[in-house]
């Protein structure tokens, strides 16, 4: 309701304004009631899920050339025009019906159009999948009768497969052992993430919804998974600088993240701002199970700004002597740019509007030229003038030299008074 | 959520007073002023579509068409002084001859 108001008095305004720039006998007035319409429909533009251009909108449109307006009307001292009479008497009621036709005609096909009964196309539900079971090798992934993965190795994840909306059964093919299926439904405008975890022939399938959405500023959106059948539950500690679980003065663990995490437990999407982390999972007794490391030199692990990650925690069958280990993977995707922000046009500018982008530069550039060269000031050049007046002085100067009877001319002052400018002014000035 | 129809409409209004000032004014500035009025009014109804559609490219055409616009006036500005220059005025009703 609130939006509602502030877009009837902000539209309001802006029409106002537009009313005054037409009504103003003075063209700075009219200048400075469109900065104010503009300023409005930047409003509006913010309104309208387009920060972006609602900056380009003030920068550009009230700033740059506004200012050019303005500069030339002063330039020319153009503010007032004469008060004569129009040439065309009957110009002003014609233009005001034809715009009133034009008002009406768009209005009505506005309002008959039915603009928002359309609903836009939803988004096709992406699904990923992930194998995070220890005993079933790599393994195939079929939705219904498709191959959507194909030698899926453990701690891997294929990329988000856009799938129809509706439900599917999601069919697990490892190269060794029984195949496991499930169903689920996938609505539409979602992304969802099914890890295959367990051991031995106890494989189940888990389903964690993803959230490629923009995270807050400066920080990931990051989701953990467990998917370590050994242990009933496990904790998530962020271990800080000195590697040790720190318990404030009353004796409460301040840096606990999860607590009592079970088995194909997802946790909720944590907004981790951009650093390094000293993550680690550990045992219900408080001994580390696994650091989330970034690399295989224990480093700790490096969040980056604007992305949406899932950390598992899955345990891995040792090729030496048969145990299972537990192992952190981590799956990293960049967040889609926020609707209408910088990033989102950068983006696109940069793809797929590449050709046009650069058309629009050479067009500035022709532009500019254009304006320098049709402004330039046409002179005579300064060697024909010097040449006129010594065609002029010379004759002169001999005629008076005779009269006078000695030379008149001295080197100091040799250029005599021109004749009146008017007469001899270029053609077409 | 404001419905884009409505946006729409301003858009309408503002583009049809743009127009009236088009046809009306006889300062040629004012008149270059109510061009960008009516660009102004198309580029709110695409941005309103856009978001209609969640579909960014309505957003690039403003871009571009902003773009246009500062090209469009530097050149038009820069041919207003050159007229000024040689007829001392920029009434249009003053500028009805064709040659220099």
């Amino acid at each position: 309701m609130t939006e509602l108001w502030l877009f009837i008095i902000v539209g309001a305004i802006a029409v106002f304004a537009a009313v005054m720039m037409l009504l103003s006998e003075n063209a700075v007035y009219s200048a400075l009631f469109l900065i104010v319409t503009m300023g409005c429909i930047a409003f509006l533009f913010l309104l309208l899920d387009a920060p972006f251009l609602a900056m380009i909108q003030i920068t550009v449109y009230a700033g740059a050339i506004m200012v050019l307006f303005i500069f030339v009307i002063m330039l020319l001292g153009a503010e007032r025009l004469g008060a004569h009479k129009a040439r065309f008497g009957w110009l002003t009621p014609a233009a005001v019906i034809l715009s009133l036709i034009l008002l009406l005609g768009a209005g009505i096909a506005v309002a008959t159009g039915g603009v928002d009964l359309q609903a836009p196309p939803d988004d096709a539900p992406l699904l990923r999948v992930v194998n995070a079971a220890s005993d079933v090798g790599p393994v195939d992934v079929f939705v219904d009768e498709t191959v959507v993965a194909s030698g899926l190795a453990f701690d891997e994840a294929s990329a988000f497969i856009p799938v129809l909306a509706g439900e599917h059964t999601i069919t697990f093919n490892p190269t060794s052992g029984d195949q496991f299926s499930g169903t689920f439904s996938f609505a539409p405008d979602t992304a969802q993430t099914l890890v295959a975890f367990g051991s031995g022939g106890n494989v189940t399938l888990g389903v964690i919804p993803s959230d490629l959405g923009t995270p807050e500023a400066r920080s990931a959106r990051v989701t953990f998974f467990n998917a370590y059948p050994n242990l009933e539950t496990v904790d998530l500690y962020d271990l800080g600088a000195n590697g040790q679980v720190d318990t404030d003065t009353q004796g409460g663990i301040t840096d606990r993240l999860l607590f009592s995490f079970g088995p194909g437990d997802v946790s909720e999407p944590l907004a981790v701002e951009e650093g390094t982390y000293a993550w680690a999972f550990l045992t219900p007794n408080g001994d580390i199970l696994r650091r989330v490391v970034s690399d295989e030199f224990g480093r700790n692990y490096e969040v980056e700004r604007e992305r949406a990650e899932l950390i598992v925690l899955a345990a891995q069958r040792s090729p030496i002597d048969d145990s299972l280990n537990p192992s952190v993977a981590a799956f990293v995707d960049e967040a889609e740019p926020a609707f209408g922000g910088p990033e989102a046009i950068g983006r696109d500018l940069f793809t797929r509007f590449l050709l046009p982008f650069e058309l629009v530069s050479l067009l500035l550039l022709a532009a500019m030229v254009g304006a320098i060269v049709l402004t330039h000031k046409q002179e005579a050049p300064a060697r024909d003038r010097s040449q006129l007046r010594r065609r002029v002085s010379r004759p002169l100067a001999s005629v008076i030299a005779s009269q006078v009877g000695h030379d008149v001319m001295q080197p100091e002052n040799d250029i005599p008074a021109l004749p009146p400018a008017d007469s001899r002014a270029p053609a077409g000035d | 959520m404001v419905q884009t129809e409505m946006y729409v409409m301003l858009a309408v209004v503002l583009f049809v007073l743009g127009t009236m000032g088009v046809l009306l004014r006889r300062n040629a500035i004012l008149v270059f002023m109510s061009v960008e009025l009516m660009l102004n009014a198309a580029n709110l109804a695409l941005v309103a579509f856009a978001r209609q559609w969640n579909n960014i490219d309505g957003q690039m055409f403003v871009f571009f068409v902003i773009t246009v616009a500062a090209a469009e006036v530097a050149v038009g500005l820069a041919l207003i002084v050159a007229i000024f220059r040689s007829k001392q005025s920029i009434d249009i009703d003053d500028l009805h001859q064709m040659e220099g």
